[in-house]
């Protein structure tokens, strides 16, 4: 059982910085969740309060409803006392210790003797597959490698709350996918409750249990992944999450002539008046080509089914998997992500075509209304 | 200053004292205003550093060369001169009944009256033993508060506690060696309050050479502790690691050689002190640099020669039996190397 709670936890850094703001969540036990945001969010500065390393200037912190920090209470439990593990985004092995050291110096901390540190570091090894670098120091690894020290360093303990700071930021790409897919196994063998910091959504669609979305210091949506994929609750999430974003028709920005909406509201008459932004994601537009026989089905019985407009191309970008499309209906562009190689796009006029159900609506306080 | 000292004109001294003070405190202020300018960039952090030799290619010969020609002339020239001229009676005479243990090992010199060799000089020995430990101890707590100084600076980083510690422990710098021991001098010459006079005692030498070189050890302890940073202390928090068993199984160890460094180059610096020593040695406190300075009084230019050769010796043998014990490099605690 590990259960977190944040309660209006506020953290201003010298010179008036609010790096969280206003900050409420409860992580439940077991969960993978991830905190997910651009750069400068506050993403640290959360799990780092949670850890103990910083405190709040407002606010309380909870582990399993009893408090861990709090101001108005006097209540600040030491980060040594929180039993908690922390994978550093820089590591922070100790150069001057082995990995063996390194990784058992937390069971010899715990007062756990000395024949079963040693089973258990070897144990942790075996598990992170870094049996071979037991008498190495961490300055004669690869990054990869002090990725898995570090991790292993944390595991040996077997923390109820694991913590991880952008972990694989560090290394490259294919290692990267590698790592995602043995911490989601390693969740789903220890159960034990993780919190990772990224700012990388694919890692944290592809691992969370839950994700929660943070920009400015606030929390902007707190959700499964996929929930957090289909229904952002506010314009944030919307254009944060997703991959190419979102795109986007606005109120304020008048196209050349043509409604800021292209019509599209007129077919939900109860957000007319609501709705100042509609988003629309690139994978959930098709194309259809003059010519093709797939034709999309047009309006039918007054409400539509499919949203069609004439559309002009204006670039293709192949990454390999997929075709980004851009095109430009009536003044406003659109990016288009398709699975399949466009044909016939020789005199550039498509039809643009987007399922109803497709649409996001949000209105004026950014906030979603559909 | 020690002149107007020596003729009784503590006011000229007072006044050229004020004038490097306040060219001090530009300095400082100077600094501080730099200081402000840089980022901290962390350089070793948690994942160790790396060698890269490189080989100088066709440098490799001029380089060479270059560093025999240095070493050659700010080392071998003068100490070559200074023990020949321990060894002989006369100056620049290369006869053979010229040269002479004498001044190392022999006893009731001639011309000197009652002077021995130094090695069997009781004097000498005596001084020898008060520089050991002055410098000692006075190394000893200038490169533990050096670093300890660095330690809370970087802990409390942008706080006022870091800041002023920080310039507290310069400030000493800015007064010239001799002012600060006339100043100390005459604060513990007397009781005050529960400290008795220091005056007379090698308590009073230690006091005031350790708070002489805190400066250099201070900084050498801010840059180490800045190069690490806070991390290494941070994961050690995570594992369930107590104050004392951070400091004494993560930061002392990783900070290592910079200690070493913080202790003997002040120890280096502490033997070879003269202006600090020369206002408050007293009979019973004499130190070498001392003796030196009275033996080219008395125009014992040989047995000057031979002392400073000692202090030489001293330094060398402790530093590299230092270096040897505690496997370490002293070099790399300027944060090359290892
Ligand atoms: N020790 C600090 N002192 C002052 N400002 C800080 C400090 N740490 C972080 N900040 C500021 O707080 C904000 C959030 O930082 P951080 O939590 O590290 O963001 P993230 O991890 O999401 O990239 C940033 O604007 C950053 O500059
Ligand atoms: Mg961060």
């Amino acid at each position: 059982m590990a259960t977190i709670e944040l309660r209006n936890i506020d953290r201003i850094f010298q010179g008036g910085v609010k790096a969280v703001d206003n900050l409420s969540i409860t992580i439940e036990s077991g969960h993978f969740v991830s905190l997910l945001g651009p750069s400068g969010c506050g993403k640290t500065t959360s799990l780092r309060m949670i850890a103990g390393l910083d405190n709040p200037d407002g606010g309380e912190i909870l582990l399993d409803g009893k408090l861990l920090y709090s101001k108005k209470s006097g209540v600040a439990v030491p980060t040594e006392k929180r039993g908690m593990g922390l994978v550093f985004q820089s590591y922070a092995l100790w150069p001057h210790m082995t990995i063996a050291q390194n990784i058992s110096f937390g069971l010899e901390m715990k007062g756990i003797e000395k024949k079963e540190r040693i089973r258990r570091v070897a144990e942790v090894m075996e598990l992170m597959h870094i049996s071979d670098l037991e008498k190495r120091y961490p300055s004669q690894i690869s990054g990869g490698q002090q990725q898995r020290v570090a991790l292993a360093r944390n595991l040996a303990v077997s923390p109820d709350v694991l913590l991880l700071d952008e972990p694989l930021s560090n290394l490259d790409a294919k290692l990267r996918l590698e790592m995602r897919a043995e911490l989601k196994r390693l969740h789903e063998t220890l159960k034990n409750t993780i919190i990772y910091v990224t700012h990388d959504q694919l890692e944290a669609m592809t691992m969370s249990t839950m994700i929660a979305v943070m920009s400015g210091g606030t929390l902007k949506q707190f959700a499964p992944p996929m929930e957090i994929y289909r229904k952002p609750t506010n314009l944030t999430v919307a254009s944060f999450v997703g991959s190419p974003p979102m795109n986007f028709l606005r109120k304020t920005s008048q196209g050349g002539g043509s409604p800021w909406d292209l019509g599209i509201l007129a077919c939900y008459p109860a957000l007319a008046n609501k709705a100042e932004a509609i988003g629309v994601r690139p994978e959930d537009i098709r194309l259809a080509f003059p010519g093709s026989t797939d034709r999309p089905v047009p309006g039918r019985e007054g409400g539509l089914v499919s949203w069609i407009r004439k559309a002009k191309v204006a670039t293709v970008l192949p990454t390999g998997s997929e075709w980004v499309v851009d095109m430009v209906v009536e003044g406003f562009h659109f990016f288009a992500s398709l699975r399949d190689e466009p044909c016939c796009l020789d005199d550039g006029e498509v039809d643009m075509v987007v399922d109803r159900e497709a649409f996001h609506f949000f209105d004026g306080k950014e906030t979603r209304c559909n | 200053m020690y002149n107007s000292f020596k003729i009784g004109s503590p006011g000229v001294a007072a006044v050229v004292a004020s004038v490097t003070i306040l060219i001090g405190v530009m300095l400082v202020a100077v600094d501080t205003w730099f200081v402000r300018e840089f980022k901290r960039y962390i350089t070793i952090g948690g994942k160790g550093a790396r060698q890269n030799p490189s080989s100088l290619g066709a440098f490799k010969a001029p380089a060479f060369l270059l560093s025999v020609l240095v070493v050659g002339i700010s080392i071998v020239l003068p100490l070559g001169t200074i023990i020949v001229s321990s060894l002989t009676w006369q100056a620049g005479v290369f006869k053979s009944e010229n040269f002479t243990l004498a001044f190392w090992m022999g006893r009731e010199i001639p011309a000197h009256p009652g002077q021995n060799g130094i090695f069997l000089n009781k004097e000498i020995l005596g001084s020898a033993l008060n520089s050991l430990s002055i410098a000692g101890f006075a190394a000893l707590i200038a490169g533990i508060s050096g670093l300890m100084v660095g330690y809370i600076v970087v802990k409390l980083p942008n706080t006022r506690v870091a800041k002023y510690l920080r310039q507290v422990s310069f400030l000493p710098y800015l007064v010239p060696s001799i002012g600060f021991a006339a100043a100390c001098l005459s604060f513990f010459a007397v009781r005050r309050g529960p400290i008795p006079s220091l005056y007379g005692t090698l308590f009073l030498l230690i006091l005031v050479m350790s708070m002489k070189y805190l400066p250099f050890a201070a900084r050498s302890g801010i840059a180490a502790m800045m190069q690490v940073g806070n991390e290494p202390e941070e994961a050690a928090r995570i594992c369930g690691a107590s104050w004392l068993a951070r400091i004494r199984r993560i930061v002392v160890p990783i900070q290592k050689h910079a200690l070493l460094t913080g202790i003997v180059l002040p120890f280096i610096s502490g033997m070879k002190e003269q202006s600090l020593v020369i206002m408050l040695a007293s009979p019973g406190t004499e130190v070498l640099t001392t003796q030196i300075l009275r033996y080219i009084e008395y125009g014992y230019t040989q047995l000057a020669n031979a002392t400073m050769l000692a202090i030489v010796g001293i330094i060398f043998v402790l530093t590299f039996g230092l270096e040897k014990i505690t496997g370490g490099n002293l070099a790399s605690g300027f944060g090359g190397g290892k």
